[in-house]
């Protein structure tokens, strides 16, 4: 394996005893990128952080960061790591700043005052670092263990769903600052079910299906793979459209979601005035067109739907 | 070596970062020996006649103290596995070993300082003193360590966080009732007697009592050999199931 790469395996294999958490993962991500590992709850990807960040031992294949084996190269891997967990992991009996007091001495940090001082800034907690964390909001306990991972200037930042159990402005604020730190040199590695955060902030994604990667690229190239438009039309009969649909040649696929039928084109505006033509005697209440995102060439390659909460439809 | 020294120390430091949060508790721990001397031990004194029963009590309850103590040491360990700090370590380039030792070390601290408050209390009105304080010393370290290990022990063994109070309670009653703390085994019936003699806790309120008020009823060598033996075994068995524990 090359040195280039900031994360690297190869045919990784997690077996826990009948459950084959990940079935041959090939990842390699070049330094400063900011990657997006995709999947459901139960495609294997915490299990990937965790074999990555040392935690857990991989059935076989082969993981390295920075060009050193997570497994036999422990020690030379663990200064460069720092981790967000998808569960919490601060102590809630101390304060932020005694949080980050503690994580600094167990890497052996010199100037740890000054360090803290600034981490606590970017992350705007200054004002509450003296609280107990388990007096702090959601959204401040995970900017805290943010902080907290980034205060030994590690060179890969895992992220495992950072945003779970955060309400939309705690979500929208801790994009801000992840946001923040891409171009700084600094790897990221996201994992999350929710495209449209992956969309938003991934230079690169990899979709997970099974354990195993089954599309990599830019958000963007993923999605033209995947081409074409959709229609999306609310009728009073939406069940008579169908049958319909499905005879017209232009029409890629067509289905039902929640009452709106879903109407797949290769170019949305040449179809959409035949279409309306076409669906009138079913009663047409309204009308949107949009482009392919993350969330349907997700669709497309695993052929599974996830809703909000990351659980396959 | 410097680095495992530091590593520990740091353990070292938030384990009494959150001891110090819990000064009600503490106070708590310091104020009810010092109540059950003064309002049991005194007057049981008095009505058997026996004026020593009040530091023969005191002895065996700095005992219970740092018993209680330490299984509830022992439990925070799997607390931070449950609650998720356990992993912020364990990716943090320290080794297992001085996770372990730090906590340990952290309640041999907070336990001295207990002993050594609640001791100067009682000795403004019983013998409580330093009759061996090598002894008495020894004593409270082999405890601690077996029963911090008992304590993870325990805890590894439940799936379920609530239900440590209620089996600790069961495991650890008998074994204060069985261990001499409040009577003199001597006095037990036959068939107490034999199982307080099978009991390791025995033998450390024996040794204790014997560093703190110069009083013994078994021999010496065998609170030595059967404290070292409990303590090393405890803590290797612990250290097994910790280390599953993790793994699974």
């Amino acid at each position: 394996m090359t040195q280039s790469f900031a994360v690297e395996t190869k045919a990784l294999v997690k077996r826990y005893r009948s459950v084959l958490a990940l079935a041959g993962l090939d990842l390699a991500i070049e330094p400063g990128c900011f990657f997006g590992l995709l999947g459901p709850n139960g495609a294997g990807k915490t299990t990937a952080v965790s074999i990555l960040c040392t935690l857990l031992r991989p059935t076989s294949g082969e993981a390295r960061i920075f060009g050193s084996d997570v497994v036999d190269e422990r020690p030379a891997v663990r200064p460069h790591l720092g981790i967000v967990f998808q569960d919490p992991s601060l102590d809630t009996e101390l304060t932020g700043r005694e949080n980050l007091e503690i994580h600094a001495r167990l890497y052996r940090l010199s100037e740890r005052g000054t360090r803290i001082e600034r981490m606590l800034e970017q992350m705007a907690l200054t004002r509450d670092a003296d609280r107990r964390v388990a007096a702090l909001s959601s959204g401040m306990r995970r900017r805290l263990e943010i902080a907290r991972a980034l205060l030994h200037e590690p060179r890969v930042l895992f992220l495992d769903e950072p945003t779970v159990g955060l309400d939309v402005h705690a979500r929208r604020s801790l994009w801000e600052r992840l946001e923040q730190l891409r171009g700084s040199g600094l790897t990221l590695f996201l994992t999350t079910h929710a495209m449209d955060e992956a969309a938003r902030l991934c230079d690169r994604v990899a979709i997970l299906n099974e354990g195993r990667v089954v599309a990599t690229g830019a958000p963007q190239e993923l999605c033209q793979q995947v081409g074409g438009d959709h229609i999306e039309l609310e009728l009073d009969r939406p069940e008579e459209a169908l049958p319909l649909l499905r005879t017209k040649p232009n029409v890629q696929d067509a289905w039902i979601e929640k009452r709106t039928v879903m109407v797949k084109v290769k170019h949305a505006p040449t179809e959409l005035v035949a279409l309306v033509e076409e669906l009138k005697p079913q009663g047409i209440r309204a009308v949107r067109m949009r482009e392919v995102n993350l969330e349907d060439a997700f669709v497309h390659f695993t052929g599974h739907k996830i809703d909000t909460a990351g659980n396959l439809e | 070596m410097t680095a495992f020294v530091s590593d520990v120390m740091t353990i070292l430091r938030r384990e009494l970062l959150r001891y110090g949060r819990e000064r009600a508790f503490l106070l708590a721990q310091v104020l009810l020996p010092v109540l059950a001397v003064l309002l049991i031990g005194l007057p049981a004194g008095k009505l058997g006649q026996d004026p020593h029963y009040a530091s023969y009590l005191g002895a065996g309850l700095l005992m219970l103290t740092i018993t209680s103590g330490a299984i509830g040491g022992g439990y925070t360990l799997i607390e931070d596995v449950q609650r998720g700090f356990l992993r912020s370590i364990l990716v943090a380039p320290i080794s297992r070993t001085s996770i372990v030792v730090g906590k340990i070390l952290a309640r041999l601290l907070l336990s001295l300082l207990l002993v050594i408050t609640v001791g100067t209390v009682l000795a403004f009105f019983t013998d409580i003193g330093l009759a061996h304080p090598l002894l008495s010393l020894g004593a409270l370290v082999a405890i601690t360590f077996g029963f911090v290990a008992l304590g993870i022990l325990l805890a590894t063994s439940l799936r379920r966080t609530e239900s440590f109070r209620t089996v600790a309670v069961f495991v650890t009653l008998p074994l204060y009732l069985l261990s001499g703390m409040f009577f003199p085994i001597e006095t037990f019936p036959r068939v107490t007697y034999l199982l307080a003699l099978l009991n390791p806790l025995t033998y450390g309120v024996d040794l204790f009592r014997y560093g703190t008020i110069g009083v013994h009823e078994l021999p010496l060598v065998a609170d030595g050999l059967v404290l070292l033996a409990f303590a090393v075994l405890m803590t290797a068995l612990a250290a097994r199931a910790f280390e599953r524990r993790l793994a699974g």
